[in-house]
């Protein structure tokens, strides 16, 4: 799927482009592309250090998560047990032709020179490939999939891949770098449902393997299990009746046995030091004077909690008993929130942060994404093409010619422009300003011009969809609260303040669309950040966008941040719902149909105002707005038609689709 | 003791010293026989065991894949289980190696093919010519030397007139470098000398890469340096830069014999300096009688360009049985001196001819003698390089797998159908199953595999084979299972095939050889085109038997020894040759021949027998020069 209509681009894979995300020093995954893999036709993201998956169910999250479980589930080889199964082939358009290939692809990149340590580089050596441009390391790892249907088997390869992604040949092809790879990138997963009694069971993935690598040394094992015994026996002497039983029961050894009878015995308590710990179970205190109970007792949010815990400390265990030294892992997580309250949602985060490795999150809870920073984000939306993801670019690139002109006009902007010798494109960090666009676009002025510009033209388009980190970080601080919400909608209505906030909503369940079950997102942009702001983040991360504003100046001020944000004219006049000159919001419900709820709600307060547009105002002034505009909105709710809505404020819903 | 002291236990002072040497350039000038590989091989396990956990690696340069094979097998012996992390090779397989993983930068592709053998590129220079419609005064052979000759100068098709006097002769020949170049590209394909330039031009173009090796290959050793080319030393240097200096180099100046290749005295005294090398000699002989080591110390004392304060060799051997070991026998004619040899062999070492080395300047003097011993029954084999196998099974054998490896490339695919027919009797048409190829996946194996059903099963010679070819290597690529199949199927077939084809038998024998190198060198999960390209590289000719005489040229016996040594020819203008003759009694020419003569007289064990004739050709020729000067009388 093209994302920052760059289709031409990404389809090549810039070797580089992922030098620019990515986290530390081990081997993260930087960029993943996936195809004909379940609902995924064709999708390219790419990764943090923590990404987070958002996205409706059945969106596909689920699917990113598996083909990066797969890829690296160190289950490559002939014997069937490679986790591909016939389900993750999606069907041909041609009912009767083969099944489409599965193709997933793992780049791992270094973002700066010599970030990689040395010893990781000298033993990948033979699939490390090179920048030399940048000086920079990587790795791209594939996994191709076929279906036979004949046998209705399935045939992955795995292979990496070079600097043109071509599967290597020679050194680089021998199946030993695969097993030598994977001890750099054990792969942990969490699945969603998660049920305390079974993780903390012998029988559990994490718990059992924990609780085996438990070393006790031979002797304080004989000396545990005498102890045990004599516990036993103990046991057994403190009623007689036991004793009676056993006695008994020996006459069975008797029976059975040919010859040499053996022994019975009753245990109450097992002699072998492994059956105990087995057994061995985590007990929670809530309070300090609340009783120890098992696990298993307390509520789902705490069983949760501390599976994710658990989840950690198998990690670690993990890690520290094989693998290289710079090994760290790759962990999937799916919705680690489960069950949890806001609260501990949002304490989460830290806990998720804290987890060893790069980390890739899928979540369903606002609370959650709070205190994901956007860069970290990834949405996940189906279209019918299939799961695409979007992230928030980071750079953008067009494949044209390399000439000296060129060079010259890239030299003037070396902080936002410059050439990527091996993909033989003009790599691009930020939004091209119009003299450079023109100095790009008089580098080419040959009969193939055309083509070249409009490559230029989409370069600097995709250009402006990346928001610059300074931006970025205001955004983070200011639209915290409401982050969460806003990325579960799939629209946003861009609004002054609370009081269009409150209002808008009463119109929205007038007109027959209510926001929420229209995934409208109301933002209040004045108490989270600025217009200007949103609205490029919608850009970005692709949600249809609508705005209304004031007729005054700070409405005129607001649309020329958007101008700033390099959002054409064309575009404003389609987004954006401005008031009449002169008017802000109360002012413009005075002039139409929904007077009389404006008016009701002035009068809940103080019957005494006078039914004057200008004693109203007066009345509102600055300190009642949001109490009237709340009482408004209550009033539009109950009594409103829709035909008393004035057209005004029906385009911001018209331009957003929801109306005609 | 531990294992690293056990390594150094049972070595002269001086080998010791080479073998602890740690970080730093050496240059070891090491006479023949004086245990260089050992010392070298030693070193490197000695450097592997004192890091056993580390990751960085080793390089070890050779000049031959024998060599190369010789020393990987020692290494293992000594580190077991850390010898992965060594890469031991020539400078050839070195580049390949390097461009196949980051080909990408300098325009090749990881995948492409290798041409080695000279009628293959003989052919695609004449295309090339053609398709550039280019004539050349010389012969295809003659025109590949000097197109050969320019990269192993490193000069590109642009900046190649300065090697030619004749301006007009100069362009021809960039036209068709170029055009060569070119042809090559469109074949995916690169040759030996084109293997180098381009590595040369990815270490050089990018000296970031070029880091990033010589990080990972933290010691470098190279055997033989004194056969190094220019174009060889060069893509050492670009690895090194100038600050790499864990280099480890083994020569000896006494034994460069391909000063004609680009080798050069001068250049070991440069490689010194480039790295600010410590040296260290090693001159004790291990090999060779005491008298033979007199006479070779003699010898090279006439050369002018030695590296200056080189110790005289030191014999660490008596004489073979307290008396001479040195015999030189005359004869009237070079024919007579051939029949002379051939009953001297008869006569001193019937039943132990494994022990003996024939060996002469040029192999026109081995046909003579190897008539000769014909005469007298005695096997003989002149050491010669086969690029291909000379028999059909064998030949069929290596173009399946070569298409099993690219299984759309169409020139490979003819030369299979081809054989294909010729051994099972078929009759199928390459243009027909290449159409129906490429209207399915392009596959052309299965195109064949899919051709051959048409024919009755039982009809089918070879069917058993045919199957095999379509579930091991047509349905998916389990090479070893195939290779068991077909040696299988050959044996079975034993006595047909022999009598049908005159080779089969030297072809079995070369290729039971060759199969058993290419495991230990790549081992057995290896892809299928890296041992395509090892069976493509190696010699395919025949292992010799304990009654075959083995009949060398001094540079084919680089590298060897024999208890019995005869050395013929040793007249004016044989050796030393005409050629350095014209070139003047103190050219670097005549030097060269002298250290023809020290190479072959230090390869015998036991003894050493000269001969000569008083006419070559029906020419009468004055005794060879060197013979006075190693104080040698008849």
């Amino acid at each position: 799927m093209p994302s920052n209509g760059l289709s031409t681009i990404t389809q090549r894979e810039i070797s580089t482009l992922h030098a620019y995300r990515v986290g530390a020093a081990a081997l993260h995954i930087g960029r993943i592309s996936i195809k004909n893999f379940r609902c995924i036709g064709s999708l390219e993201v790419d990764l943090s250090p923590t990404s987070v998956l958002i996205g409706e169910n059945n969106a596909g999250k689920s699917a990113i998560l598996d083909a990066i479980k797969l890829a690296l589930g160190r289950r490559w080889g002939r014997s069937g047990q490679t986790g591909f199964s016939e389900y993750d082939f999606p069907f041909s358009h041609d009912p009767a032709g083969p099944r489409p290939e599965i193709q997933i692809r793992l780049w791992f990149s270094e973002r700066s020179a010599q970030e990689w340590p040395q010893p990781l580089v000298d033993d990948l050596s033979d699939i490390i490939r090179s920048d030399p441009a940048a000086n920079t390391h990587s790795i791209c790892m594939q996994v191709t999939c076929r279906y036979q249907d004949v046998t209705k088997s399935v045939d992955p390869v795995w292979q990496f891949l070079n600097e043109q992604n071509e599967p290597y040949a020679g050194a680089g092809a021998r199946s030993q770098n695969l097993s030598r790879f994977f001890d750099y990138v054990p792969c942990f997963s969490m699945a969603a449902m998660r049920d305390a009694n079974v993780e903390f069971s012998g029988r559990s993935r994490f718990w059992g393997p924990l609780l085996r690598s438990v070393e006790i040394a031979p002797e304080k094992t004989a000396q545990l299990e005498k102890a045990f015994s004599e516990l036993n026996s103990e046991l057994l002497a403190a009623d007689p009746k036991l004793t009676a039983i056993k006695s008994t029961l020996k006459a069975i050894s008797a029976v059975v046995a040919n010859g040499a009878a053996g022994d019975v015995d009753v245990r109450a308590v097992s002699a072998n030091l492994w059956e105990i710990l087995s057994k061995a179970e985590l007990v929670v205190q809530g309070k300090a004077n609340d009783p120890w109970l098992p696990i298993g007792r307390h509520g789902h949010g705490v069983q949760s909690l501390a599976s994710i815990f658990l989840f950690r400390a198998f990690v670690e265990n993990a890690l520290s008993t094989s693998l290289q030294e710079e090994s760290e892992p790759i962990l999937t997580l799916e919705e680690p929130e489960a069950h949890l309250h806001p609260q501990a949602c949002r304490s989460l985060w830290e806990a998720v942060s804290a987890l060893p490795g790069q980390k890739i999150i899928t979540t369903h809870s606002p609370y959650f994404v709070q205190n994901v920073p956007f860069k970290d984000i990834i949405l996940v939306r189906r279209s019918e093409e299939g799961a695409g993801a979007v992230t928030i670019p980071r750079f953008c690139a067009a494949a044209v010619p390399e000439n000296a002109d060129l060079h010259a006009a890239l030299a003037k902007a070396p902080a936002i422009l410059r050439w990527d010798k091996p993909s033989r494109s003009v790599q691009c960090m930020g939004a091209i300003p119009e003299e450079r666009y023109r100095d790009l676009l008089r580098c080419y002025l040959g009969a193939d011009r055309n083509q070249h510009h409009a490559s230029l033209r989409q370069l600097q388009a995709a250009s402006f969809e990346i928001i610059e980190d300074a931006e970025l970080s205001k955004l983070e601080g200011w639209a915290k609260r409401i982050r969460g919400e806003i990325f579960f909608a799939s629209k946003w209505l861009l609004c002054e303040g609370q009081s269009e906030f409150s209002i808008l909503a009463a119109i929205a369940d007038r007109l027959g669309t209510p926001a929420d079950a229209h995934g409208i997102a109301l933002i209040d942009y004045q108490n989270n950040g600025s217009p200007g702001a949103f609205a490029a983040l919608a850009r970005s991360f692709k949600y249809p966008w609508a705005m209304i504003c004031d007729g005054d100046g700070g409405g005129n001020d607001h649309i020329s941040q958007l101008r700033n944000h390099h959002f054409s004219d064309e575009d404003i006049a389609q987004r954006v719902t401005q008031l009449p000159t002169g008017l802000a919001l109360e002012a413009a419900l005075l002039g139409g149909g929904l007077r009389q709820f404006l008016l009701a709600a002035v009068h809940d307060i103080d019957k005494s105002v006078k039914d004057e547009d200008a004693d109203i105002l007066d009345f509102i002034g600055t300190d009642r707005k949001e109490v009237v505009a709340a009482r408004t909105s209550g009033h539009i709710r109950r009594g409103a038609k829709p035909e008393d809505i004035p057209d005004l404020f029906k385009k911001p819903f018209q331009s957003l689709g929801v109306i005609k | 003791m531990s294992d690293i002291d056990l390594l150094t236990d049972n070595l002269t002072p001086v080998q010791r010293a080479a073998v602890e040497w740690d970080n730093g350039a050496l240059l070891l000038l090491a006479g023949p026989g004086s245990g260089k590989t050992h010392v070298l091989t030693t070193r490197m396990a000695r450097l592997l065991l004192m890091d056993p956990d580390g990751k960085w690696r080793q390089l070890a340069l050779t000049f031959t894949r024998r060599a190369a094979d010789e020393m990987r097998s020692r290494l293992e012996q000594l580190a077991p289980n850390l010898s992965a992390r060594v890469y031991i090779g020539t400078f050839h397989s070195f580049a390949a190696e390097l461009l196949r993983q980051s080909g990408s930068h300098v325009g090749v592709k990881t995948d492409f093919k290798i041409y080695s053998a000279p009628a293959d590129r003989e052919l695609l220079l004449a295309e090339a010519l053609k398709e550039a419609d280019l004539q050349l005064a010389d012969t295809l052979p003659a025109a590949l030397s000097v197109i050969d000759g320019l990269r192993d100068r490193l000069a590109s098709p642009e900046n190649c007139l300065r090697f030619f006097k004749d301006q007009h002769r100069g362009e021809r020949y960039a036209a068709a470098y170029s055009a060569y170049l070119n042809y090559l590209d469109s074949e995916n394909a690169l040759d030996f000398h084109g293997l180098l330039l381009k590595a040369y031009q990815l270490l050089a173009d990018f000296p970031t890469i070029a880091e990033r090796y010589r990080k990972t290959y933290k010691y470098i050793s190279v055997d033989e340096f004194q056969d190094t080319n220019y174009a060889q030393y060069s893509i050492l240097r670009a690895l090194t830069g100038n600050s790499h200096r864990n280099v480890f180099i083994v020569a000896d100046d006494d034994q460069i014999i391909y000063q004609w290749n680009g080798a050069s005295p001068q250049r070991l005294h440069q490689t010194a300096q480039d790295y600010e090398a410590t040296t260290l000699q090693m001159p004790t002989n291990f090999r060779c009688p005491s008298d033979v080591i007199a006479m070779a110390n003699k010898l090279v004392s006439h050369n002018q360009f030695r590296t200056p304060g080189k110790d005289p060799l030191a014999a660490a051997k008596g004489n073979f049985e307290r008396r001479s070991s040195v015999r030189v026998l005359r004869f009237d004619t070079d024919q007579d001196e051939a029949t002379g040899v051939a009953n001297d062999i008869k006569e001193n070492h019937r039943g132990q001819l494994h022990r003996v080395g024939v060996l002469a300047r040029t192999k026109a003097t081995l046909a003579l003698v190897e008539k000769e011993l014909t005469q007298v029954g005695i096997k003989s084999k002149i050491a010669q390089r086969r690029d291909n196998f000379a028999s059909l099974p064998y030949q069929w054998l290596h173009v399946t797998l070569a298409l099993a490896a690219r299984r759309s490339d169409v020139g490979t695919f003819k030369s299979f159908v081809d054989a294909s027919n010729a051994l099972m009797r078929l009759k199928l048409i390459d243009s027909v199953l290449i159409s129906d190829a490429n209207a399915g996946n392009g596959d052309l194996l299965k195109a064949w595999i899919k051709g051959t059903e048409e024919f009755n099963g039982d009809e089918l010679h070879f069917s058993d084979l045919i199957r095999s070819l379509k579930t091991d290597l047509g349905e998916r690529t389990d090479l070893h299972k195939f290779l068991r199949f077909v040696t299988t199927e050959f044996k079975a077939k034993y006595e047909e095939l022999q009598q049908t084809f005159s080779s089969f038998d030297e072809d079995r024998r070369a290729w039971s050889q060759v199969y058993r190198e290419i495991v230990l060198a790549i081992g057995r999960d290896a892809s299928l085109d890296t041992f395509i390209e090892e069976l493509d590289f190696r010699s395919k000719e025949p292992p010799l038997d304990e009654n075959t005489v083995p009949l060398l040229t001094i540079h084919a016996s680089k590298g060897n020894e024999f208890d019995h040594v005869y050395l013929l020819g040793m007249a004016e203008d044989v050796l030393p040759s005409i050629q350095s003759k014209r070139q003047g009694d103190k050219s670097p020419q005549m030097e060269e021949e002298r250290r023809n003569c020290f190479v072959a007289i230090t390869r015998c064990r036991l003894t050493l027998t000269f001969s000569y004739a008083k006419t070559y050709f029906g020419r009468p020729k004055d005794k060879s020069r060197f013979l006075s000067e190693m104080d040698v009388f008849a």
